[in-house]
């Protein structure tokens, strides 16, 4: 089963690219020109430049103890007990951001394919991939990553087909929103980065782990630069009010664009996005599975797998609505920078307390 | 088309799926392609196109953990090694 976990840093950094697009891009250009109208591409620009610093803190601090993750770094710098209580809450915050992940998942089918199929059967159809490849460990969860290229592709190519009928005044002029409003739409523009911190948890899984810090960043720049163009051309497709008005643009802009021969081009993207959503979700919960393997030492793995499965099951049933699920998204939007925020303290906190830091080259 | 009894859509789609049929030669690969195909079609009446898609993530999910003599079964395409497309380096 170890075997099965071991993976490059290339394979990390798709892993990585798979959590972060999927979920948090489909709402974000809506969420931004709230906050901050046609200039929230400079938000995402700043929220990527801001993100690539942390990946470059959290990877400093990985290398700072050799082979060992997040839990056990915790454990040095804390003590067990503390350090035992943090984990579990590193091991909360990842469950609660698969199960939110995984509910906004399932809305999002149900509003845009199908709308009367009971939300439990949707469940089951959209975990059952999942469960299945998360079982035979890291290695081909990150190998069906791969399959992010083609779908980015199809995409992109979109972008590029809607390219005539964008408007570059819905764009001007650049710089509008004042300096305090654009610091505070870096925050909802830091959910699309939340991801790179798997990174923490999967490292002792990693084969090279030198060219860690080279992917990840690749993966976060890739990221930011998709983003940045999907919130140009639906800005400069549907200007700053209609896009106020939209749920998911992503798949709007799909909607709207007339392809000669097929009748519903919006169906074919929605349902191209499917693995890409499933590959987010998918990349949560392997890693909120494997924290809990470590932590809890099952017995019995097969019954603390399916047990796991149904939980999550369960517990995404948990908000109410869509309304509900969309609020406690924003809760997992500042979860995710409060851990982002604390990979950041631990590093600091290491070059006070260094028990279990790697002795530099050349000491014993 | 003059008796109006199928569309073009239906024509163009047999067609396909019969000259992609003929893609699998050997017997035994089109068993399994057969199953797949019934197992598709039972998806697709239950959910539609979604149906679709999550039997094919499934089969695809499950070509993702095979591997033969050690190697990847999608290798070179995933995990994406371009110089493994040179035939001449294959035993």
């Amino acid at each position: 089963m170890e075997n099965r976990n071991q993976i490059t840093a290339k394979q990390l950094g798709v892993f990585v690219l798979s959590a972060q697009v999927g979920l948090g891009v489909v709402g974000l250009p809506s969420d931004l020109v709230k906050e901050v109208g046609h200039d929230g591409w400079i938000s995402i620009l700043s929220a990527g430049i801001l993100s690539t610093v942390i990946t470059v803190i959290v990877i400093a601090l990985l290398r700072r103890y050799s082979n060992q993750s997040i839990f056990e770094i915790n454990r040095h710098l804390y003590g067990k007990i503390p350090g035992q209580i943090i984990n579990f809450l590193l091991i909360l915050y990842l469950g609660f951001l698969m199960v939110i992940g995984f509910r906004y998942f399932t809305e999002f089918i149900k509003l845009f394919t199908l709308k009367a199929t009971p939300e439990l059967f949707l469940a089951l159809l959209i975990i059952a991939p999942t469960a299945y490849l998360s079982w035979y460990g890291l290695k081909p969860v990150a190998r069906f990553s791969g399959i992010i290229f083609v779908i980015l592709f199809f995409f992109l190519l979109l972008n590029l087909l809607t390219l005539k009928k964008i408007r570059v005044s819905f764009l001007m002029p650049v710089g509008a929103a004042d300096l305090a409003a654009l610091g505070q739409s870096i925050i909802p523009a830091l959910l699309a980065f939340v991801g790179l911190e798997l990174t923490v948890f999967l490292y002792p899984y990693i084969t090279d782990k030198r060219n860690v810090l080279k992917w990840v960043i690749i993966a976060n720049l890739c990221t930011s630069a998709f983003i940045t163009i999907i919130f140009l051309v639906t800005m400069g497709y549907f200007g700053e009010n209609l896009l106020k008005m939209q749920v998911a643009p992503l798949f709007n802009l799909a909607r709207y664009y007339r392809a000669p021969y097929f009748g519903r081009v919006d169906l074919f993207f929605i349902l191209l996005w499917f693995p890409l959503l499933e590959s987010t979700f998918r990349s949560y919960f392997f890693t909120t599975y494997d924290c809990m393997r470590r932590y809890f030492s099952f017995k019995d793995q097969k019954l603390a797998y399916g047990l796991y499965a149904a939980l999550t099951i369960l517990l995404s049933r948990l908000p109410k609505d869509f309304t509900q699920a969309t609020q406690l998204g924003k809760v997992v939007n500042l979860a995710g920078i409060a851990v982002f925020g604390f990979l950041s303290l631990c590093y600091l906190y290491s070059f006070f307390n260094k028990r279990g830091v790697k002795a530099p080259c050349g000491k014993s | 088309m003059s008796t109006g009894m199928v569309s073009c859509v239906t024509i163009v789609v047999s067609t396909v799926t019969l000259i992609a049929s003929l893609s699998l030669p050997p017997w035994g690969l089109g068993l399994p392609a057969r199953i797949l195909k019934f197992t598709a079609l039972f998806f697709a009446a239950l959910f539609g196109i979604l149906g679709l898609i999550v039997t094919a993530s499934v089969t695809f999910a499950h070509l993702v953990t095979l591997e033969s003599l050690g190697q990847p079964y999608f290798q070179p395409l995933i995990p994406f090694k371009p110089g493994k497309y040179d035939r001449k380096k294959r035993p």
